[in-house]
C-alpha cells in the first residue's frame, strides 16, 4: 500500500505535465522593435508562427502595441493575441534613433531580466525610420525580416571591416564597464516601404524596398550621441580590432586597386596618457583598375604605403569622431584601468579626460598576395 | 565499486553544494575580480578544517560522527547532537530554498514553490531511505554526469575566456572573500562524517583537491567570460554563463542541461544534511524533516534581497561557530577520552 502511493505520487508529480503548453499554444518572437514617442514606448514584436491559410497570406505578423514601460507594452500586444507570447527565440531587436536617443537602459533591463529572454541576440538601431519598419521588410532571400538582418549582421561582420559586433551581450558589458562606451551598427530601408511589406516582394526579382546596414552609431552610456560615416566606422572597427577583411580602394593612375586584407593583428601599448596601437595586417590585391607593374617589388612597396596611409587615414577619421564626441568606444580608458586602476580611479570623469589621450597608431601592411594574376592586364598588353 | 569513489562524489558535491547562488555572490559582491585570488587563499586556510575533520575521521574509525559524540560526551552528547543536527538542517534550508529559487527564477517562473518542493523532496527521502552504499553509489554516478557537463562547460567557454577581465588583481581586499567561502564551500563537508569514517579519510582529500579545483575554474571562467560587471548584476552568474557555451558553434542552448551540475550538488547535500538531521534528532519517520523544508521553505526569507544581505554579511560569520568550533571540541574530548581508555 505504502509502495503505491509512492508510486501515485511519482506517477502525479514527476510526469513533466505539471503547467505544459503546446508549441501551438505560443507566439514565437524572433524580432523585437522599440519606438519612442511622446514618452511612451510603442514595442513591435515579429512572430513567425502565425497560421498560414492561404497562399497569399505571409508568413510573419507583426504586432505592436504602446505602453509607459516595456513591460506593459508587450503585455498590451498580448490582449491581442489568441496565444502567450513566447520571447526566448528572438535573434534582433530594433531600436529607433528616438529610443536610442532617449536611452535604452529601460530596455536592456527588461531584456536581462526576463527569464525567458535568452540574450543571444543583436541590437541595431533603425536610422531615419521607425524601427517597427525595419521588421516590415520582406525579401526573397530570408523567409523573415529577422532572419534576414541577422544573418546580414553576421555575414557582414565576417566579410567587411564596416560592422561591428554588437551582440547583446557585448552591448551591456561596455555599458556596465569602466571607462568604455558602446557602438552598434545601424539599418536604414532602401526603396518604397510599403511595397516592401507585401507577401509579392518574396518572388519579385527587384525589390521594392530592402533593408541595408548602414553606419556605426556611438553611444554614451546607454543614450545614441552620434553617427558615423563609413569611413570613420571601418577606422574604428580598425582600432578595436574588429575586422576580419577589410577593404581599401587606393587610388591608381586614373583608377583604383583593391586591396583586401588576410590577416589583422592589433595591440595596443597603454600608459597613463599615451595609447601606442600597432596594426600589422597581410593583404591581397582583389581588383586592378589601372596599368602599373606588379612584377617590380618597388610598385608593391609603393601600395604597401599608399594602404598604410589609407588605413591610418581612416584611422584618424574614427578617433577624431569619437573624440569630438566625447566618448571613449575604444575602451582605452578600461584599459588604462586595468593597468593603472588607482590612478584611473582618480580621474573623475573619463569621457572628459579622452579628447586630451594621445593616440599614437603604427600600421604595417604587408602586401603578400597578388590573387590569381601575377601582373595586371594593362601591364601585359603594353 | 571502491567505496571511497562514491563518497569522493558526495565530498565533491558536497564542497560545491552552496556555491551558486550563495557564496559566489557573496565572492563576486565582495570581492569583484579578485574572487579567484579568495578562493585560492580560502583552499589554502581550508586544509585547517579539512585536517580536523580528517583527524575526527581517524579517531575510533569505525564509528560515525553521532556516534563518536555519545561515544565522547556521554551525558551531554543528545544536546550536541541536536545544537549540530539543527545547524545543518539550517544549512539544507539555505540550500534547498537556493535551488527552488534558481529553478523559479531561470526555468519554472509560473509553477508554485511548493510544487518545486515537493518534486525535489520526493528523491531526496526516497535516497536517505536507502543504504549508505546505495548513497554513495547514487553520488557516482551523478558525478559521471556532473563531470561531463563541467567539462562540456569549460570546452565551450574556452574561446571566450579573456584575460584582461581578470585585471586589475587586488584592486579588492580577497580576504575579504575567505571567510564566506570557507562556511559556505568548506565547513558544510563536516556532515560527510554521518558516514562510518573508516570510508571517507582518502574521500575528504580527494574530493576537497577536486571539488575546489572545479570551483576554482568555474570563478575563472565567470569573471573572464561575463566581465565582473556582467557578473556582478546577474543573481546566478554560473547559470547566465552557461547561455555562451558553444554559442554559435556546434550547437547552442545547452544551459538547462548543463545547469543540472548545480542541481545535483544541491540535491546530493540536502540527502546527505537531512540523513544528518534524522540520525541526530534519532527520528525514524525520515520523512519528517523533509516535510518541516517544505514547510520552511517558502517563508524562510521574506525576499531575495533580505536573503543576499543575510547570506553575505551575516550567516558566513555563524556557521564556523557550528561546524568548526564544536567539532574543535569534539576532536579534543574525542582524543582525550580515546588516550583516557587506551592507557
Amino acid at each position: 500500500m505504502k509502495r503505491l502511493l509512492i508510486a501515485l505520487t511519482f506517477i502525479l508529480l514527476l510526469t513533466g505535465c505539471w503547467n505544459y503548453r503546446e508549441l501551438n499554444d505560443y507566439a514565437i518572437a524572433t524580432g523585437m522593435a522599440i519606438d519612442y514617442e511622446d514618452g511612451e514606448y510603442e514595442v513591435s514584436l515579429l512572430f513567425t508562427n502565425g497560421s498560414k491559410k492561404e497562399d497569399e497570406d505571409t508568413q510573419v505578423t507583426v504586432t505592436s502595441e504602446k505602453g509607459k514601460t516595456i513591460y506593459e507594452a508587450i503585455k498590451n500586444i498580448s490582449l491581442s493575441m489568441p496565444k502567450e507570447i513566447y520571447i526566448s527565440h528572438l535573434s534582433v531587436i530594433v531600436f529607433s534613433e528616438d529610443m536610442a536617443i532617449h536611452g535604452i537602459t529601460p530596455a536592456l533591463d527588461y531584456l536581462l531580466r526576463e527569464p525567458q529572454s535568452h540574450q543571444n541576440f543583436y541590437l541595431i538601431v533603425a536610422k531615419d525610420t521607425k524601427a517597427k519598419d525595419t521588421l516590415t521588410i520582406l525579401t526573397p532571400l530570408a523567409d523573415y525580416p529577422s532572419q534576414n538582418i541577422t544573418a546580414n549582421i553576421k555575414i557582414t561582420e565576417k566579410l567587411q571591416g564596416r560592422i561591428t559586433n554588437a551582440s547583446f551581450n557585448n552591448f551591456v558589458s561596455k555599458i556596465l564597464q569602466k571607462g568604455v562606451n558602446p557602438i552598434t551598427n545601424s539599418i536604414i530601408i532602401v526603396g518604397n516601404e510599403e511595397e516592401g511589406t507585401k507577401k509579392e516582394e518574396q518572388e519579385n526579382s527587384v525589390a521594392s524596398a530592402y533593408t541595408k546596414l548602414d553606419t556605426l552609431g556611438l553611444f554614451k552610456n546607454d543614450k545614441l550621441i552620434g553617427w558615423t560615416t563609413m569611413e570613420e566606422s571601418i577606422g574604428i572597427n580598425m582600432l578595436l580590432g574588429d575586422v576580419n577583411i577589410l577593404y581599401l580602394n587606393i587610388p591608381c593612375g586614373n583608377n583604383n586597386m583593391v586591396i583586401t586584407s588576410t590577416s589583422y593583428k592589433v595591440k595596443n601599448n597603454i600608459d597613463k596618457n599615451k595609447v601606442t596601437v600597432n596594426i600589422n595586417a597581410n593583404g591581397m590585391i582583389k581588383e586592378v583598375g589601372c596599368s602599373v607593374n606588379l612584377e617590380d617589388p618597388k610598385t608593391i612597396k609603393e601600395y604597401e604605403q599608399k594602404a598604410e596611409e589609407k588605413m591610418k587615414e581612416y584611422i584618424d577619421m574614427g578617433i577624431e569622431k569619437a573624440k569630438s564626441l566625447k566618448t571613449d568606444i575604444f575602451g582605452y580608458g578600461n584599459m588604462i584601468y586595468r593597468k593603472y586602476p588607482n590612478y584611473f580611479n582618480s580621474i573623475k570623469d573619463w569621457d572628459e579626460i579622452f579628447p586630451n589621450l594621445e593616440i599614437d597608431v603604427n600600421v604595417e601592411f604587408t602586401l603578400a598576395h597578388k590573387g590569381s594574376l601575377e601582373q595586371t592586364i594593362g601591364e601585359f598588353t603594353k | 565499486m571502491r567505496k571511497d569513489l562514491g563518497y569522493t562524489a558526495l565530498a565533491y558535491f558536497i564542497f560545491r553544494s552552496a556555491f551558486i547562488g550563495i557564496s559566489s555572490v557573496s565572492l563576486i559582491t565582495l570581492t569583484q575580480q579578485d574572487s579567484w585570488i579568495s578562493i585560492l587563499i580560502a583552499f589554502l586556510i581550508g586544509f585547517i578544517p579539512i585536517l580536523l575533520f580528517y583527524k575526527i575521521a581517524n579517531i575510533k574509525d569505525d564509528l560515525n560522527i553521532l556516534e563518536k559524540i555519545d561515544y565522547s560526551f556521554p551525558n551531554f552528547g543528545k544536546y550536541l547532537k541536536i545544537i549540530l543536527g539543527l545547524a545543518i538542517f539550517s544549512l539544507v534550508l539555505l540550500n534547498f530554498w537556493n535551488l527552488t529559487n534558481l529553478i523559479i527564477s531561470q526555468f519554472l517562473s509560473n509553477t508554485p514553490t511548493i510544487v518545486i518542493s515537493i518534486s525535489l523532496i520526493i528523491p531526496i527521502i526516497y535516497l536517505i531511505s536507502k543504504s549508505n552504499v546505495v548513497i554513495a553509489r547514487t553520488g557516482l554516478i551523478l558525478f559521471f554526469f556532473t563531470a561531463l557537463f563541467w567539462i562540456l562547460s569549460a570546452a565551450g567557454l574556452l574561446n571566450k575566456f579573456q584575460f584582461d577581465n581578470l585585471m586589475p588583481i587586488l584592486e579588492y581586499n580577497p580576504l575579504k572573500g575567505v571567510i564566506p567561502y570557507i562556511s559556505y564551500n568548506i565547513l558544510p563537508i563536516f556532515t560527510l562524517l554521518i558516514f562510518p569514517n573508516k570510508h571517507i579519510k582518502k574521500s575528504l582529500f580527494t574530493g576537497y583537491l577536486v571539488a575546489m579545483s572545479s570551483l576554482f575554474i568555474v570563478t575563472l571562467f565567470i569573471i573572464a567570460v561575463l566581465g565582473i560587471d556582467l557578473a556582478t548584476i546577474f543573481q546566478y552568474p554560473e547559470f547566465h554563463i552557461l547561455k555562451l557555451v558553444f554559442e554559435g558553434f556546434v550547437t547552442y542552448r545547452l544551459e538547462n542541461m548543463l545547469a543540472t551540475q548545480w542541481i545535483f550538488d544541491i540535491f546530493i547535500f540536502s540527502s546527505i544534511g537531512l540523513k544528518f538531521c534524522n540520525e541526530a534528532f534519532n527520528i525514524k519517520r525520515i520523512y519528517i524533516f523533509p516535510i518541516i523544508l517544505i514547510l520552511l521553505n517558502s517563508v524562510v526569507f521574506k525576499n531575495n534581497t533580505i536573503a543576499n544581505k543575510l547570506l553575505t554579511y551575516c550567516f558566513p560569520y555563524i556557521i564556523p561557530i557550528f561546524l568548526f568550533l564544536i567539532p574543535l571540541i569534539i576532536y579534543i574530548k574525542l582524543k582525550r577520552k580515546n588516550s583516557e581508555n587506551i592507557s
